[in-house]
């Protein structure tokens, strides 16, 4: 027997209103559904990318950064070397007196007089140096390489000064020269000269010394 | 769309009885109809539902773990207009359903198009003609509108609104394979009782036998037995016709026996009455099979006092009939035949669905 349905056509019309409304309803929900979980899919693979870009971006910046470092250490190293090199030039054996004595001349200037000069070259111990560093060709390729320091150069200067402030003018000056790593002065004391007095003094110049041997002003 | 293998529910089956309502879901298996839950609530307004208790019967509803919101009714007969109609005879592309509405709306003389209407064709008549003979339902909006209006306050959906006797008649075609003569059904309710006949799963005839009731049996044993409704109410549930269990009574129970053979009579005279006239009608000689359901057919000895008199076989319509495959309360509940209008709108809605 068929089934009669005896509901108002009314409510029939509200039932299948009713029904529509759902399925459209469900579908939006199922589509709203699908377009977050692809947003979200997206947006996890679109922060795993970002997230291993920035990896990378890190990676290469840490290298950079340790590039740059052993560059500049390596810059240091080339500037002490071409330091040492010149200082060799200038006065390595067989030294150049002459530019040695026009730059003490130019220290002593007209109130100073230079009364002894004494040369003393030693040469230190050889220190450790970075591989990148340019090796010595007996040297074995390790990790480190032995470079040879340069001779350290001594000049002891003597001389009479006209009043103490020339005799500090003297020292400015060669300090000044940019030849010599250190200028010490080891003693001063006034003693009678012709007429007058003067103040007898006594520097020592010191050349391719290490910055860390260098004693404090 | 329905899953395969999987379960499914059936709307809310509800039958507005006079006294109480009834309420039934089944579930669906694959080649397996049985009961998810069956509830029982009194009712104040027999053939509806009150506003005032439309809340406890959602409260019931989630309390037996009914399932869903949609919701079919079954319309008591009393509130439908049911007419016998003469349709012209079925060829082409006739218009019936609007020739029913039509023919419906002169013989019950209601405005046409205030009211939902349905018609199922039945065998004609030895000497019927060549015309389309059939029976035509009709519910007024108004009364559908009442019925409806409660249950949506709450926010179930009805879905449907089935004729309680088609749905019975086609729940007992179901449940009950027959080939033989006319198959009836007697429904025993509060209001009343009620006689279909059925023939080929088709139902052809209805009548109410108003004589017989639940409520008219509690009224006279009260006022005989001088008994609480409490007392009347176990009398009718547990002794009835039953000779052995007569002990609250002090072993007198002639005046129980005597009311309820009364009853027993009565509708067996109107039964054999209505198979003289279908049998003269089609022309058939054999009886048939009769079926007892309703409040009133759980009366202890009622069904084989119905069969003595009627001279025919007679069984219990209960929806333990369909796969007691639920739970043991609801296979309890199943064995009563008061459930069987609820479940047989249940299984009309379950059936009908695509």
């Amino acid at each position: 027997m068929t089934a009669i349905n005896l509901l108002p056509r009314h409510h029939l019309h509200r039932l299948a209103h009713a029904r529509v409304l759902r399925r459209w309803t469900a579908g939006i929900m199922a589509g709203v559904v699908v377009v977050g979980s692809a947003c979200f899919t997206l947006s996890q693979v679109g922060t795993s990318d970002d997230q291993s870009l920035r990896n990378e971006l890190q990676k290469i910046e840490a290298q950079l950064a340790q590039g740059e470092s052993e560059h500049t250490k390596t810059l240091a190293a080339l500037h002490q070397i071409e330091a040492d090199t010149q200082l060799r030039d200038a006065v390595n054996l067989p030294p150049d007196y002459a530019r040695l004595l026009g730059v003490v001349a130019q220290g002593f200037g007209e109130d100073a007089i230079l009364t002894s000069l004494k040369w003393d070259a030693t040469a230190p111990p050889p220190i450790a140096a970075p591989s990148r560093v340019v090796a010595a060709p007996a040297a074995k390729p390790t990790e480190t390489t032995v470079v040879p320091r340069p001779t350290v150069l001594q000049l002891e200067l003597a001389g009479l000064a006209r009043t103490r402030p020339v005799l500090a003018a003297v020292v400015q000056r060669l300090e000044n020269s940019g030849l010599f790593d250190e200028v010490r002065l080891l003693k001063s004391n006034r003693e009678g000269l012709l007429t007058g007095d003067a103040t007898a003094f006594q520097v020592v110049c010191v050349m391719g010394m290490r910055p860390a041997e260098r004693t404090a002003p | 769309m329905r899953w395969l293998h999987a379960k499914h529910y059936s709307p809310i089956g509800v039958d507005l009885g006079g006294r109480y309502l009834k309420i039934a879901q089944l579930t669906s298996a694959p080649n397996r109809i049985f009961c998810h839950a069956l509830a029982l609530m009194p009712n104040e307004t027999p053939g509806a539902i009150a506003a005032a208790q439309i809340q406890q019967l959602c409260e019931l509803l989630t309390r037996r773990g009914f399932r869903g919101t949609q919701v079919v009714i079954g319309i008591p007969t009393e509130t439908l207009r049911v007419e016998t109609l003469e349709l012209p005879p079925t060829q082409g592309n006739l218009p019936l359903h609007q020739i029913a509405g039509i023919e419906l709306a002169r013989l019950t003389r209601l405005p046409p198009g205030s009211f939902t209407h349905g018609h199922w064709e039945i065998p004609a008549p030895a000497r019927g003609g060549t015309a389309t003979h059939a029976l035509g339902v009709a519910l007024p909006h108004a009364a559908a509108d009442q019925i409806i209006a409660p249950f949506r306050e709450v926010g179930l959906e009805v879905v449907a609104l089935y004729p309680q006797m088609t749905s019975l008649a086609a729940g007992a075609a179901r449940l009950v394979e027959t080939n033989e003569g006319f198959l009836s059904v007697i429904d025993i309710g509060w209001g009343g009782t009620r006689l279909l006949v059925m023939q080929d799963g088709k139902l052809l005839f209805h009548r109410a036998i108003s004589a017989v009731s639940l409520s008219a049996l509690h009224h006279e044993l009260g006022s005989t037995l001088q008994a609480p409704p409490e007392v009347v109410d176990h009398l009718l549930r547990n002794v009835g016709l039953d000779a052995q269990a007569n002990t609250i009574l002090n072993g007198d129970c002639s005046r129980l026996h005597r009311l309820l053979q009364r009853s027993v009579e009565v509708i067996a005279g109107e039964l054999r009455l209505t198979q003289n006239y279908l049998s003269h009608q089609y022309q058939r000689t054999d009886s048939g099979s009769l079926l007892l359901t309703g409040g009133g057919a759980a009366v202890p000895g009622l069904a084989e006092a119905l069969g003595g008199a009627s001279g025919q076989r007679t069984m219990m319509l209960a929806p333990a009939l369909l796969d007691p495959g639920a739970d043991a309360q609801t296979r309890l509940l199943a064995e009563r035949p008061i459930f069987m209008g609820a479940v047989a709108n249940a299984l009309y809605a379950l059936e009908a669905q695509p």
